[in-house]
């Protein structure tokens, strides 16, 4: 019985849970070798790298923002086009694809959260739709409705990381080294100066906290990490269009964080791996597939608010209140 | 001295006039109550010398420097903490991390320090514990340490908001209508704190309904009636100016 109970326990600990998940991580391309289900994970840790900005902006600064595709496609354009046309070294292009929509989330951010509401929402919107359009039309720049192709695999220096194993390594030892990040800052000083932002402006004010200095830092940094989450799209798929970038994605993140759970890392990773295998589990029913997305988001506003993970902490909190009676 | 020196301040909200060419001074180590009937100015006031709103015109003098230029949360690191006259506590933060919050001003970990764990915000984290659990100790509420801000009964919230606001060390100390809803037991309880805090060097200006307790606790009384100051002066001469009576008192309030 008690070593059942300890079990439970164990189980129920976070440590012991992320302990498990980085172990499936490291052995994942030795046990599933065949290509597609490395490409499921290598597309999970990519979208974790794309949300953990957004996560903590909604779920620590209560705003929204829609720019999240036009980040990422501003982040895979900028590595892809400087790689390609101007032959800069890939790791530069990594890091150019970082910065490019990291000051733009800035400059954006300066401009509209200074106000109080949810302008930034609705100037992130219209962003998604100028980026698509610029991508689209300016043919000359960004190769117009067609793409870029032939985007060189990402290189550090002389290690070129070819294969699907390793790139699978290299995406997720970014995605957790960015979720390690996030969770950092939301246990500080700057994770409580977020909550009590969140909790009421004026008291936070009063209590000398930079309230539209922070809301624009967490802002850049969902540039950020869409905009590195874009350069490993493109240097893994070799091949990008506007079609990969537009509003419907934004609108899917917001989403899907909202199902997942947005106020911790679990509610991330659930997030990226359902935007992932979604397609999959419709098979033939793909024409559904926003039907079924939208019952489903429906369903968990209705009965689970806090989002799934929401739900399993309370429940796993009760579990082990019960177990250590 | 004075600590705080208002001058000829006025608020406007679209043609109405909330405050209306008000002047006072608030001496250090005083307690200074501004008292007037709901929609005086009170808050309006408060939250200008907080930081909570410009003022349309006029100007506010503390320790020496003009305010009203100031951005709005360099106030608190200057010295000026408020509390809310309905507690804004950080209901999904514990009764702890409320506290540390106090302590923003004083520390420095930014976004990359925090992210990547630095030991110098390790260091500033545990040292802001420390203090925290102190404040905490001061208001008895140690025991609740861990609970959520949210879940404590209504006074302890406003003593935790107390607390939260000597977190920030302020020079002069805004108080909005502490006793609201409190109990006569709580409200006696908070007047000791109230004199207990002016005793250690912090200057007061409290907006306060509970009359007896204005009239015990303070140094200096200003009235304000339609955003217009109409009479200042020690306790005792208030309680007996007749335009404060007819205004705000009643004529059979105080016998």
């Amino acid at each position: 019985m008690i070593t059942i109970r300890l079990l439970l326990r164990g189980l129920f600990h976070k440590r012991i849970l992320t302990g498990v998940g980085i172990g499936v991580l490291l052995v994942f391309p030795f046990i599933f070798s065949r290509e597609y289900l490395i490409n499921v994970s290598i597309f999970t840790g990519i979208f974790v790298v794309l949300l953990v900005g957004l996560s903590l902006f909604i779920g620590h600064v209560g705003q929204f923002s829609f720019a999240q595709a036009a980040f990422y496609g501003m982040g895979a354009y900028t590595s892809s086009l400087l790689t390609t046309r101007l032959g800069v070294a890939v790791w530069l292009g990594f890091l150019a694809a970082g910065a490019l929509p990291g000051l733009t989330a800035y400059a954006i951010g300066s401009l509209t959260l200074r106000l109080r509401g949810y302008y930034l929402a609705m100037v992130t919107l219209a962003l998604c739709g100028i980026f698509h359009v610029f991508v689209t039309e300016q043919y000359s720049i960004t190769g117009g409705p067609s793409g870029v192709y032939g985007i060189p695999p990402l290189s550090f220096g002389k290690i070129r990381v070819e294969s699907a194993a390793s790139y699978h390594y290299v995406v997720w030892t970014i995605a957790v080294l960015s979720l390690i990040f996030s969770r950092n800052i939301t246990k500080s000083r700057v994770g409580r100066a977020l909550k009590a932002i969140e909790g009421s402006e004026d008291a936070a004010t009063v209590l000398g906290i930079d309230v539209s200095g922070y809301k624009i830092k967490i802002f850049t940094l969902t540039g950020v990490s869409a905009g590195i989450a874009g350069s490993l799209f493109a240097h893994y798929v070799t091949y990008i269009a506007p079609g990969n970038f537009t509003l419907d994605l934004s609108i899917w993140l917001v989403v899907i964080l909202a199902i997942g759970g947005v106020r911790n890392i679990s509610g991330v990773v659930m997030g990226a791996g359902f935007t992932t295998i979604f397609p999959f589990l419709l098979g033939p029913y793909q024409k559904y597939n926003m039907l079924v997305f939208g019952i489903i988001l429906v369903l968990v506003l209705m009965f689970l608010p806090g989002g799934i993970t929401g739900v399993i902490g309370r429940k796993i909190e009760g579990a082990k209140a019960k177990l250590l009676v | 001295m004075a600590l705080l020196d208002i001058f000829n301040l006025t608020k406007n909200f679209d043609g109405l006039v909330a405050v209306d060419n008000v002047n006072f001074s608030v001496g250090e180590r005083t307690i200074t109550a501004i008292i007037g009937p709901n929609g005086a100015g009170k808050t309006t006031v408060f939250n200008m010398i907080s930081g909570l709103g410009k003022p349309t015109s006029g100007s506010i003098i503390f320790d020496g420097l003009e305010l009203t230029k100031v951005k709005e949360y360099k106030l608190c690191g200057m010295g000026i903490g408020r509390v809310f006259q309905i507690p804004k506590i950080f209901g999904e933060l514990s009764v702890l991390e409320n506290v540390m919050v106090g302590f923003h001003a004083q520390t420095r970990s930014d976004l990359v320090k925090t992210g990547l764990h630095l030991p110098s915000m390790v260091r500033e984290e545990n040292m802001i514990r420390e203090w925290a659990l102190k404040k905490l100790e001061m208001f008895n509420l140690l025991e609740s340490e861990e609970k959520l801000a949210g879940t404590l009964p209504f006074g302890n919230q406003r003593l935790l908001e107390i607390a939260r606001a000597l977190a920030t060390e302020p020079k002069l100390l805004l108080l909005d209508e502490p006793t609201a809803g409190l109990t006569p037991a709580e409200t006696e309880v908070l007047k000791n704190r109230i004199l207990t805090i002016r005793d250690s060097g912090t200057t007061i200006l409290i907006v306060e309904h509970n009359l007896s307790m204005v009239f015990s606790i303070s140094d200096h009384v200003i009235v304000l009636n339609y955003g217009k100051k109409i009479f200042e002066g020690p306790p005792t001469l208030v309680r007996r100016n007749p335009e404060v009576i007819d205004a705000y008192i009643g004529r059979r309030g105080l016998k």
